[in-house]
């Protein structure tokens, strides 16, 4: 019995020691771009009928108590967050639900990530000039950038690539940046550095042109920020530092019980 | 004498079953629409005192009055008394206000009832909780083609798209209890309904971004410590002197010094 009360103890502190570490991670990432907080959502452990251990109770109905809490999952909240300008054309905010697609730069990872942060720079790797995150990964288009032709790039908001010629001063069409939507992109398995992996729960890309139907359109010189709040958070850390405060009280409250039985016979 | 022994042992057992139950209401603080369970003890009933009338065999037996054997658990209910609505500003989460439930289906296919409204939309469209089970409408698990303009209205109708392309899909199956005390929890955020009793909701309101937090009250669950712990030690200290009675009547009681 007491080591049943010392467990539903732990369990909770456990849980709110959880919710206080998602909080943290949410609070350290307020200024990463595009990053989307997480909750953990709790529920009851399975619950037991009085009376085996012991103690005496009404036989019918027979009363029931719960054992603690547990995990059932953790939720990314993937609505939109704040468009702040940067004022450079090749930093570009998704308003909408879609994703960018980028490929690793090692060779030896083949797979295709997702991302909704697009702070993109031009970098030449291996002769060939291309369009990559900070992390270096390269954005997947259909155009090519040619860096003896145009002296710049700007995109639009259907994400059009346009390259100014040095020769004219003139803007032409390069090629098209396309974006993903998942049907459940809360199940996106996070990579870090603000990369997704599509999962079995998170459904099979679709690919659509940006700023029709639910892709959202592209706002260059514009990068989203986190959508974290920090007011929500504080209050949450608030919650989560007295509930671990008050279950490990019961803890001790079960610790001077049990000492209390050991000292039955003096 | 060894009756009294056994009584403070039922209270030793019930304080700890008390607190045991203090501890889980504490522990799910943060339980998305969690009920807090509310232990009662009351005493056993009384029971009948015997006398030996006559020694040997074929004694005859009378009844000389009532006696009480300590106390015990009597109940468990669950308090459905509200618990706070929060705002998260998520589409898919819902808060009932009222005393309606939603209603989820699980593997097996059974029915369940739960206030957790943290839902989502899953790889194929459906709506489900945070567990993956179904949400139930009025005709069966929703499914959403557009989730980008999800509206849910008051009386859990379920809208989806813009203006004039607005398009009507389901609504939610929101049922209430004429007697929810009937009601049995299962693991996780979960009712069941063993008597079948469900009837639709008439007064239940639903609200769009919104989550009904834990009902538990953390300071009463701390007052509800003290006295456990204290009468567990009043218990403790019967239990000593009991012993120290014993002691008397064996090792003193007609000794010869």
């Amino acid at each position: 019995m007491i080591i049943k009360t010392l467990a539903s103890g732990a369990s909770g502190m456990r849980a709110h020691q959880l919710r206080l570490d998602t909080i943290g991670n949410n609070i350290a990432n307020i200024n990463t771009t595009s990053y989307k907080k997480s909750t953990p959502n709790f529920g009851e452990i399975v619950r037991q009928a009085l009376g085996e251990e012991g103690v005496a109770v009404v036989t019918e109905p027979r009363p029931e108590s719960g054992a603690g809490v547990r995990l059932i999952s953790m939720a990314r909240v993937i609505d939109q967050g704040d468009l702040i300008n940067t004022g450079l054309d090749l930093d570009l905010a998704i308003a909408g639900q879609g994703f960018f697609k980028v490929t690793s730069p090692f060779e030896d990872d083949e797979q295709e990530y997702y991302t909704r942060d697009g702070s993109l720079s031009i970098v030449n790797i291996d002769g060939e000039t291309v369009l990559v995150n900070p992390s270096g990964y390269k954005l997947v288009w259909d155009g090519e950038l040619d860096p003896e032709t145009y002296q710049s790039y700007t995109v639009d908001e259907k994400g059009t690539v346009w390259g100014k010629r040095f020769s004219d001063g003139q803007r032409e069409d390069v090629g098209n940046i396309e974006l993903f939507t998942f049907p459940a992109p809360s199940n996106l398995a996070s990579k870090g550095s603000n990369l997704y992996l599509a999962t079995e729960a998170s459904g099979e890309e679709t690919s659509g042109v940006p700023g029709e139907d639910s892709f959202g359109a592209i706002r260059s010189g514009y990068l989203e920020r986190s959508n974290v709040d920090l007011a929500s958070e504080m209050i949450g850390m608030i919650e989560a530092q007295r509930a671990y405060a008050a279950n490990s009280r019961t803890v001790q409250t079960a610790d001077e019980m049990w000492d209390r039985a050991n000292n039955l016979r003096k | 004498m060894l009756r009294g022994l056994y009584i403070t042992m039922n209270s030793l057992n019930v304080q700890q079953a008390k607190l045991n139950n203090v501890s889980n209401n504490l522990a799910n603080q943060s339980t998305t629409g969690y009920k807090r369970n509310a232990m009662v003890d009351s005493q056993f009933s009384e029971a009948l005192q015997l006398a030996l009338e006559n020694k040997g065999p074929g004694a005859r037996r009378q009844a000389i009055g009532e006696g009480n054997l300590g106390n015990l658990i009597a109940q468990v209910h669950i308090d459905y008394r509200p618990g706070p609505l929060t705002e998260t500003g998520n589409a898919t989460d819902l808060a009932l206000e009222g005393k309606g439930f939603f209603v989820v289906e699980n593997e097996a296919g059974e029915q369940l009832y739960t206030r957790d409204g943290s839902f989502e939309i899953n790889a194929e469209g459906t709506l489900v909780n945070n567990e993956g089970y179904p949400v139930l409408g009025e005709g069966g698990p929703i499914t959403l083609e557009d989730t980008e303009n999800l509206t849910i209205k008051g009386d859990g109708t379920i809208l989806v798209g813009w203006g004039e392309e607005t398009e009507e899909i389901d609504r939610l199956q929101i049922v209430e209890f004429a007697d929810p005390s009937l009601l049995r929890k299962a693991d996780g955020n979960y009712f069941e309904d063993p008597e079948g009793t469900a009837e639709s909701a008439m007064v239940t309101k639903v609200n769009q971004g919104w989550l009904e937090k834990s009902n538990v009250d953390p300071i009463q669950e701390m007052i509800n410590i003290i006295p456990v712990s204290r009468i567990y030690e009043s218990s403790q200290k019967l239990v000593q002197i009991s012993d120290e009675l014993l002691d008397k009547a064996i090792n003193q009681v007609g000794r010869v010094k």
